[in-house]
Formats: structure tokens, sequence, C-alpha cells
């Protein structure tokens, strides 16, 4: 049985109990439908935010029944066969691989030398970096674009976000909507994931702005880099490294501990490898500028050599792994879930003053 | 005296824990005795949903209000006025504390989504319903480090004239014997005890597909009764509805119930209907059928509609039967058991032409659209089944609980055939349920009369 079957099987046993309901967006969905299909199964796993609520609610899992029911599980795994099918480069590896030859060339071409002055752009020149950027950005956008239309084939018609629900979108993934009081990385309900992602994702917010100001620094106000310490640039960068510091730390800590304690998918290798580089470059990041600023120049110029090929990597990357085809398949199913139901609030709080 | 515990709670579903949950903030000692393993714990509460509530305007995030009086009118008719009133009353009055004591036990809520308006007045339902729950009591109960062995399973309760001495417990290969100065029995009901229920209901019970737990052999209540206990409610009587046909023996829980007869005619496998599937509201009927079937001969039925109602109710676990035609979907149910397909294509057509209207049926309401001049009549919602592609579920009687329970009195300890009370054996739960279901069932009622108990039973006040 294939995972699509599968997971129509499970739901359609679900949408007959529904006792998990009030859990996240996934249940009123499967609440409005009759028959389930492979396209609805397919939105609802990119719905679920992995909380394992249901999971642990539920007294049809596999080891006590044959029902064999384990939504979060299923959810993963539709979501990784959703993604390699979203991903131009699924399956092709190690062809791709080859994109790691141009590192090697850069190592050989830009390894540093004696420089008289201090300026970034003694190691790999101004016009090569924004030639690269512009690149990598078109790249980016058309491998998330070529996602972004094959996933609206395979949910359907049915499933089409409206204008009027983006800015509610936008203001759920600033908050971070549904992410609080999940069964990971235990049983027990934490709060790790709301903070690992919060911090990852406004870490990259910030050194992403901090980009922005550097070339409004350089191209409007002819302002050159390096920056002291306290411009705005090195700021939000410094900030922004340090989020993505302990986030990636939090993120890669509950990975092992959620593989110990519970009994779910691992997550794919190209992810963990993301995160580390991701963690790498925010590291390296942070280097260079301690380095500067400690006048250790020829260090400096090593170290930023090696942050710069863990940018390069991390685009190399990025592609490849499911955290990247997340950031753009999430929101968009959950602009669709705010467009079609649109409920809110599930849970219903009890307390003294209110109605007790 | 000199025991390792003083309070022995038997069966750690919702009673038991807050029993035992009661006791531990008393400080008492606790051990509670639970016969599945840790995986698999809490009874029949893992089916459960939903507390039935009385309450005043939207208190409890409701609607609306419902009183007392309109609660205890409810349960008066459900149970035909078979209940202890007495008891009935406290627990509809208490049922608002039942809600507060989850609550500060650290039950969640949910809202009233799609699957609970019906009952978005009367029952508040749990986030994640009932397993749900029990977790959140299970960890309550580790934080105030009371005991719990599973896997343990109580075989006998040994009593001297009205007390408790000990209770006889199977652990895997060992038999182990453990006293306390209290004792609570929260072992549920005998519904999964086979043998038994064959012995009650006779070859009504042939088929019979039990809904919940498959635990609940009723070994402590057997043996309360061998000890002098007295007994309210009948061996043969229980909560039973319709259930698919390809429901496992055990356990299947909520997923089990089809909901289509009122969409549908429902015939027994000599291809005759037998009861009027019209008869009224849904929610008011949907606890006659179970019986209704387990009466047919082989105790199994076809419940036979079409397109037009697909998707108006929930659907069960599995997708139905289809075919193309009439002819088609009759044929099919002869590989599942009907004897007799030509009278069954007969019932079809003879009800299709007794049906006045087409189209249209409101089944918010008892909309009088009959088919008439046959018999049985479908007295509302009767439309022609003539719209391809056709449908069926094949039914069997599905058994939720028996009646059958310990009687207890207002401090919930067992009462014997004496009319005197065992002075430190309690019970709470679905093993003395039947003292106020004891002929119906009310949805929402088992977690409140639970609780209730429970609290009572750990030496609690409400």
């Amino acid at each position: 049985m294939n995972e699509l079957d599968e997971a129509i099987r499970q739901y359609t046993i679900c949408n007959a109990c529904r006792y998990c309901e009030g859990y996240c967006p996934v249940w009123p969905t499967l609440s409005s439908l009759v028959d389930v299909k492979k396209n609805d199964v397919v939105y609802m796993a990119n719905l679920c935010l992995d909380h394992r609520d249901c999971y642990y609610a539920c007294p049809y899992v596999p080891e006590v029944h044959e029902f064999k029911i384990n939504i979060p599980e299923i959810n993963k795994q539709l979501r990784y066969s959703t993604y390699s099918k979203l991903n131009p480069f699924a399956g092709r590896k190690y062809v791709y691989a080859m994109l790691l030859i141009p590192l090697a060339i850069m190592w050989l071409f830009y390894f540093p030398k004696k420089y008289g002055s201090l300026s970034f752009y003694n190691l790999v020149p101004k016009y090569t970096i924004i030639i690269s950027g512009i690149f990598v950005l078109v790249y980016m956008l058309a491998v998330l674009g070529y996602a972004l239309v094959k996933y609206r084939n395979m949910i359907g018609s049915m499933y089409t976000p409206k204008l009027n629900k983006i800015f509610e979108t936008l203001l759920d993934l600033l908050k971070h909507s549904w992410f609080s009081d999940m069964h990971y990385p235990s049983e027990k309900e934490s709060n790790i994931r709301i903070a690992y992602h919060l911090l990852i994702f406004y870490g990259f917010l910030l050194d992403f702005v901090s980009t922005l100001l550097g070339m409004l620094y350089e191209d409007i106000l002819h302002i050159s880099s390096p920056f002291p310490i306290q411009n705005p640039t090195v700021i939000t960068g410094l900030a922004g490294g340090i989020f993505l510091i302990i986030g990636t730390t939090i993120a890669l800590y509950a990975r092992i501990f959620s593989y110990r304690k519970q009994k779910f998918v691992k997550g794919t290798s190209i992810d963990l490898y993301l995160t580390l580089t991701l963690m790498i470059v925010a590291v390296t990041g942070i280097l260079v500028l301690v380095l500067r600023l400690n006048g250790m120049i020829s260090s400096m110029y090593l170290m930023l050599l090696v942050h710069y090929s863990s940018i390069y990597l991390l685009f190399v990357l990025a592609p490849l792994s499911s955290t990247f085809m997340h950031a753009i398949i999430r929101p968009y199913s959950l602009w669709i879930y705010n467009s079609i139901i649109g409920k809110k609030k599930l849970v219903l709080r009890l307390n003294k003053e209110q109605n007790l | 005296m000199g025991h390792d515990y003083d309070f022995i709670v038997v069966g750690g579903g919702n009673a038991g824990l807050v029993a035992a949950l009661t006791a531990l903030e008393k400080g008492k000692r606790v051990l509670l005795l639970e016969k599945a393993p840790q995986e698999d714990r809490g009874g029949n509460s893992k089916y459960t949903r939903d507390f039935r509530v009385a309450h005043r305007n939207g208190q409890f995030g409701l609607d609306g209000e419902y009183s007392y009086d309109e609660f205890m009118e409810d349960l008066i008719k459900v149970t035909k006025g078979q209940t202890d009133k007495r008891l009935a009353r406290m627990v509809v009055e208490n049922s608002d504390q039942a809600v507060k004591w989850a609550n500060e036990h650290g039950v969640k809520w949910q809202r009233s989504l799609p699957s609970t308006l019906h009952l978005g007045r009367t029952n508040l339902f749990i986030l994640g319903g009932g397993k749900a729950l029990l977790n959140t009591y299970y960890e309550k109960l580790k934080n105030k480090h009371g005991t719990v062995m599973y896997g343990s399973e109580v075989n006998a309760v040994e009593v001297e004239g009205n007390e408790f001495r000990s209770v006889i417990v199977n652990q895997g290969n060992e038999k182990l014997k453990f006293r306390a100065s209290e004792l609570v029995l929260s072992s549920g009901g005998f519904e999964s005890n086979l043998e038994l229920l064959k012995k009650f209901w006779g070859v009504r019970a042939d088929n019979m597909i039990i809904r919940g737990t498959h635990n609940n052999t009723g070994l402590p209540m057997i043996s309360m009764i061998e000890n002098g206990a007295e007994t309210i409610g009948k061996g043969d009587d229980g909560h039973v509805v319709a259930v698919d046909a390809r429901s496992p023996k055990f356990n299947g829980g909520i997923v089990t119930r089809v909901d289509s007869i009122p969409f549908s005619i429902t015939v027994n496998r000599e291809g005759e209907r037998f009861y009027d599937e019209g008869e009224d509201l849904w929610p008011k009927r949907y606890a006659i059928w179970g019986k209704l079937i387990a009466g047919q001969p082989g105790q199994v039925a076809y419940s036979i509609f079409d397109k037009k109602v697909w998707g108006k109710f929930i659907p069960p676990f599995k997708p139905p039967i289809t075919d193309p035609t009439l002819e088609g979907i009759i044929n099919r149910l002869v590989e599942f058991g009907l004897r007799n397909p030509e009278r069954a294509l007969e019932t079809v057509k003879s009800f299709n032409s007794a049906c006045r209207e087409n189209t249209r049926a409101d089944h918010a309401r008892l909309d009088g659209t009959a088919a008439s001049g046959i018999i049985p009549p479908k007295s509302n919602w009767a439309l022609p089944i003539d719209e391809p592609p056709f449908y069926a579920f094949v039914l069997k009687p599905g058994l939720t609980f028996t009646y059958m329970s310990l009687r207890v009195d207002e401090r919930a300890r067992v009462v014997k055939r004496d009319g005197t009370p065992f002075s430190n054996i309690y019970a709470a739960g679905e093993i003395m349920a039947g003292n106020i279901l004891t002929n119906g069932y009310l949805g929402g009622l088992g977690l409140v009369i639970g609780t209730i108990f429970g609290i009572i039973a750990g030496g609690g006040q409400i």
C-alpha cells in the first residue's frame, strides 16, 4: 500500500471519530470532507505542524490497535514524498553535488594573500558578490515558484487561497500561530519547537535586514564597509547570528532527544546538514567580526573565506531539503486554511473570571 | 493495620483515577491496580469524549442554559423512570462540580465544532477525547507519588463480615495479595466477558460486537456479588447500537457506529424491513437499533441507500459497499449473508413506490415525508432509493455496556443484599452506573457519574 492510500485509510477512520477536532487546522478541514481523496490527504499533510497531540490522544495507535493510526507519522512521510515531487533536483543528488566543484575552485582562487587595506572585497570582489547574490536569489525564487505551481496542481482547485486572507496569514506566520504546546521532543507538551523556530525565523530575517542595510550604507549613503560595531548593519547581523546559533543548537538538541524518546520517522539527513551549515554560517560570521575587531586581519580573511564557503554550501543544500520547501508550502497551506475554513479558536479555556 | 497502602483502587479509568487523585490529595497512600499494560490503560474511558453538564446561560462556554430540572427530565425520559432518583438528582446537581474538578486537574476542552454541534448546549467536549483526559490524570498521579501497577488483574475481593480484607491479583504468572484499609472498585462492567454475555443474552450475544475494551470481564463485580453485594439493572440489557459488521470484535470505539439508518431502508437477512427507520429523530432513536438487530435472525441487517443522501451523515470507519445498480448492490450483499436477495429487491421496489416525495427531506426535524401503505411504514424522510450509485452498510449489534451494576448508597459504598453497606468498599464509574442508568443511556453521563462517585469514593466532598 502506498503512502497516499494508507493516508486515505487512516483519515477515513479519523473522520468517523473526530475526537481530535479541536487540536489543529487539519481536523476542521477533515470534518468538512465526506470522502477522503488523494488531494485532500496531501493538503492536510502540509497543514500538519507535527504537534503529535492527535497521536497521544488516539485509542487506535499501532501499539495497541489493529487500526494502526499514526497521523503525524503518515503526514510526515507524505510531506517528504510531496516535497520530493515538488523538487526539480530530487533523486539527482549526486549530479547536483557537482555544484561543490566551484567551491574548491573558490578556495584555490581566493585563498587569502597579503592585503594592504582592510576591505572584505579584497577577498572576493564586490561585483562578483552582487552578481552571485542576484543569481542565487533568482534561482531560489525559481525553485520555490516551480514547487508552488506543482503543489497547486497536486491539491486541486478546491484548495485555493483568497487574496483578502493574505495579511491574516502573514500575521499568523510572524506570530507563529498554532505552534505552541507540542508533544516534542518528548511525549510531554513543551514549547521547544516554537522557541527554536522563532529564533531561526527571526535570526534569518535579521540577517537579511542586515544585508539590505549594508547595501543601503554602501551604495546609497556611500559609506564603505567594514562598519564599526555600533552600525545598525553590524548590530542586526550580530543579533541575527546569535539567534541562529541558539536556535539551531536547540533544534539539533531537540532532534536528537526526540529520536531517543519518541517513535516517529526521522527527519532527512539533508535537513540535518542544512541546520549544521546554518549554524556554521552564523558562527563564522560572528568570528569574522571578532577577528576584525581584534585586529587579527589575516585570520579574519581566512575565516571570511570559510564564511562565504558555508553560505555557498547553504544555497547548494537548500533546494534539496524539506526545510526549504516547507518555507513556502506551509504558509501557503495555512493561507488556504484561513481562506476556506478559517476557524482560529478551537480550544475552549475555562477560567474563574469568564465562564467557570 | 500496618498495610503498605491506605487505599486500593481497582481499575484505572476515569472513575478510578478521580478516586485515586482525591485520596492522594487527602494524604492517603494509594495503590492503583490497572489490568491493561501502560500503553493500553484506561478501559472504556479511552472511548469517551464529553461531560453532560447543567449550567447557567453561557457558563462553560456552552450555548444557552441547561437547568437541573431539564437535565433530570432527560434522564427520566431515557431510563423510562428506572433510576435511583436520589442518586440521579445528586449526579445532575453536581455535574458542574465534576467539570470544575476535571478542569482544575488539567483537562482541556474544545469549542463546539461541526461534529459536536447537536450537543452544543448540553455537553462539554474534552480536547482530544477520553485518552487525553486519562494521560492528564495519570501524569498528575505520578507527580503526586501515587503507585500504579499495570498488568494487574484483580480476580477476587476478600471480605470479612461487611469489611474489606484484601484483593487477589494476577500479575503475569504471579498471584499476589494486597491489603489496605479502604477499597474502591472502578473496574467497569462485564461486557467483554463473552461467556457471561452468552449466559445472560443467549443467542442474541452470538454476533455481538463489543465497542469498548476487551478488559472489562467483570471479575471484581462477580466476586462482590459472591460476597453478598446487591445488584441493580438487568444482565441481559445494555446500551447497544448498530455498528458496521466489519468492526473488530473489541475496542472499535466510536468509529464503528453507523448513522445511515434514517437515510436508508434497513432489511434483515430474509430481505424484510423490520422497523420504522424514520420513527423519530436519530439522536432519540439510535440507541434502539442495536437491540432490534440483535433480535433479527443471524443478528445482522443491511442498510441500503443511494447517492441522494451520501454525505449527510458522518460515515463510519470504512467506506460503504457500492454498486452502480440496485440489483448489483443487493447481489453484493449475498456475500455478507443476505439469504433472500429477490425479496430484498422487492422490498426496495415496494418502498420506492410507497414514497410520495422524490428529492427533499429535512433531517433536522420530523418532516412527515412518509412512505405509507407498507409494513412497517417509514414515517419521515422517506425518499425513493433510485439514484445511482447505490450504497449499503452491513450492520451488527454493538454493545457499549450492560446495565447490571453493583448497588451503592449516596456515599458510594457498595450495598449488600440485606440492605446494609460494606463499611470500606466503594464503587465508582461503570461498575455502578446502573444505579442511575438502570435502563437507558444519556450521552455524556458516564464521565459525570465516574467523576462524582470517584470524588466521593476517594473521600472528597462534593
